[in-house]
């Protein structure tokens, strides 16, 4: 097992200073959660839901108020040492990088702080920055890069110390289509180096595609863990119909919500029967591109959490 | 100790890509080096205006040697840079001591008063009629790069408790090096002062080291120079300890109360 967390729970007071006296808050409400190694899991939920501050405490950068958290068999609060060995952080963003410093400088002081000797960091610097399509770049400034290429230097830092478990807080901030496309292959190859990732995202089709498992946090409690197509079961008896056309059909019985995205309309409905009548009424007004389709792991996220979960 | 002294390498290696990146040795020279030479004439001025050789000697080579004490406290800015830059949760999170890599980052700082300090040292006591003991005044700069260190560990602690509250860097900036001009002989003898604020100055960087200096420069005893240089050496390293234990806590209480985050 890469994370075991047991009934972690986490509380901040409001206010600032170095005593604040505001009320407590409860990020982490007696969460558990476990991980297996080799294993690419997301963690989703709104702003607030607690999913960085589990982040935080998985890199040793913050202790829980109670509880346990281990990674590859180590405490996080005893042997944060051996932890932080083997944990990789990279997170969405400009910030965290310094902008005076090439992407190759980047990575060798990185590496320094990881412990690895000089030749060896060389080495890795360079496979790191060819692998991530940094080569043409690395002796360029980080504060002369797109934002997507700073997003690379992020991966390629997160990934000098060769860590087994990788946590991944929205990286793909700022990405371009492209550059997520080509992240998500890369979250592919890590996996199949036999390391553990941990991601938390708000985008459910970035979480649908890599993710072997996913777990639902609100409120600092986990409301279900399961793979995608797992959690895609839980929509209850909903069904979705999905069509090219720009037609009204709240007013049809058992259509609970409609979404129109990039030109194509999707109709949530209470059951087959309502699913079916749409799919009756789309026909006989002449649409041709009408599917029935399986509900999708944001369909499910909005049941379970809402449409607040939504607002990034 | 090698992966300290390696994080100490690429520390100093990547402050000193940043430092020149916005500083060529022209900039420095033409900005920097001369600010802190009109400075140290400034208070040499004064000495003359007073009328008197001794005033000058006592004046200019105090602040000679104080400029190296301005270059070493900006590693307070530097480190509290690291807060904003964003690279303290990574810092923290990672295997190596994040003492080691705070200074490694102002390391290029201290060269530049090192350089600053000597310079000075070099081109202005002729200037001011200043005699100075040849040959063995070279070692003078030898004796400024150990106050300089002192002074680099007496920043840095500061930089460990200011840490917590960024916004106040500047003000700590010059709070901690107007301290040392004021307090610990550059341009008023430490036997000016009251015997408690006299305790206080035995304990901050530069008191020591400038008076081994001018003890130097004098042609006092050896052993006296030995001596004060000794402390100096000494209380560098209790600042030093007092910084590790300062860092320490800082991350220890950013750890419990959430105050390391990540990207900021």
């Amino acid at each position: 097992m890469s994370v075991r967390v047991q009934n972690l729970t986490r509380t901040f007071r409001k206010g600032k200073g170095w005593r604040p006296k505001g009320d407590e808050v409860t990020a982490l409400d007696g969460l558990t959660l476990d991980v297996p190694t080799n294993e690419v899991h997301g963690l989703l939920g709104p702003n607030g839901a607690g999913k960085t501050t589990l982040c935080k405490i998985l890199s040793t950068i913050l202790l829980p108020t109670s509880g346990s958290a281990e990674v590859l068999g180590h405490d996080v609060v005893a042997d944060a040492a051996q932890v932080r060995q083997h944990v990789g952080i990279v997170f969405g963003g400009e910030r965290g990088l310094y902008g005076k410093l090439t992407a190759r400088q980047t990575l060798r002081y990185w590496a320094s702080l990881h412990k690895i000797p000089d030749a060896r960091a060389k080495v890795r610097a360079g496979e790191l920055l060819a692998r991530l399509g940094l080569t043409d770049k690395a002796d360029d400034l980080v504060e002369t890069f797109s934002r997507g290429m700073k997003q690379r230097v992020h991966l390629a830092r997160g990934l000098i110390g060769d860590p087994k478990l990788i946590l991944f807080d929205e990286p793909t901030t700022g990405m371009d289509p492209v550059a997520a496309r080509d992240f998500r292959k890369l979250i592919g190859e890590l996996r199949d180096e036999g390391r553990t990732i941990l991601i938390t995202t708000h985008d459910m089709d970035e979480a649908e595609e890599v993710c072997d498992r996913v777990t639902l946090i609100d409120k600092g409690r986990v409301l279900a863990t399961e793979s995608p197509r797992g959690l895609a079961a839980m929509s209850g008896l909903h069904r979705w119909v999905e069509a090219e056309t720009s037609l009204d059909v709240t007013a049809i019985p058992g259509v609970v919500d409609t979404e129109t995205r990039n030109g194509v309309l999707r109709v949530k409905t209470t059951d087959d029967q309502a699913a079916r009548a749409v799919l009756d009424f789309l026909l006989d007004h002449g649409v041709r591109s009408v599917h029935a389709v399986p509900p999708r792991l944001e369909d499910v996220y909005l049941d379970l959490i809402g449409r607040r979960g939504m607002e990034v | 100790m090698r992966d300290q002294l390696r994080v100490l390498k690429h520390g100093l290696i990547a402050s000193w890509t940043m430092y020149s990146a916005f500083q060529t040795w022209k900039t420095w020279t033409f900005t920097w080096l001369s600010r802190l030479l009109i400075q140290a004439c400034f208070y040499a001025l004064i000495g003359r205006m007073l009328g008197s050789q001794q005033q000058v000697d006592y004046l200019l080579i105090g602040n000679v040697v104080a400029i190296m004490a301005i270059d070493a406290t900006v590693v307070i800015l530097l480190t509290v840079g690291e807060r904003q830059s964003g690279t303290l949760a990574l810092m923290v999170a990672a295997p190596s001591t994040h003492l080691t890599a705070y200074l490694g980052r102002g390391l290029v700082n201290l060269g530049s008063g090192v350089a600053a300090s000597t310079t000075a040292f070099l081109v202005l006591p002729p200037l001011f009629g200043v005699r100075l003991p040849w040959p063995s005044a070279a070692v003078v700069p030898l004796m400024i790069f150990v106050v300089g260190l002192s002074c680099y560990c007496y920043g840095t602690c500061v930089a460990s408790f200011v840490l917590g509250f960024p916004s106040a860097r500047w003000l700590a900036l010059n709070l901690s090096y107007l301290v040392l001009m004021t307090f610990c002989g550059v341009n008023v003898p430490t036997s000016f002062w009251p015997d408690w604020l006299r305790a206080v100055t035995s304990v901050l960087p530069m008191t020591h080291g400038l008076a081994a200096i001018r003890a130097f420069i004098a042609e006092g005893q050896a052993s006296t120079v030995l001596v004060q240089l000794g402390l100096e050496v000494c209380v560098g390293v209790a600042w030093f300890a007092v910084a590790a234990v300062s860092f320490d806590r800082m991350v220890r209480r950013g750890r419990r109360d959430g105050t390391i985050e990540f990207g900021g």
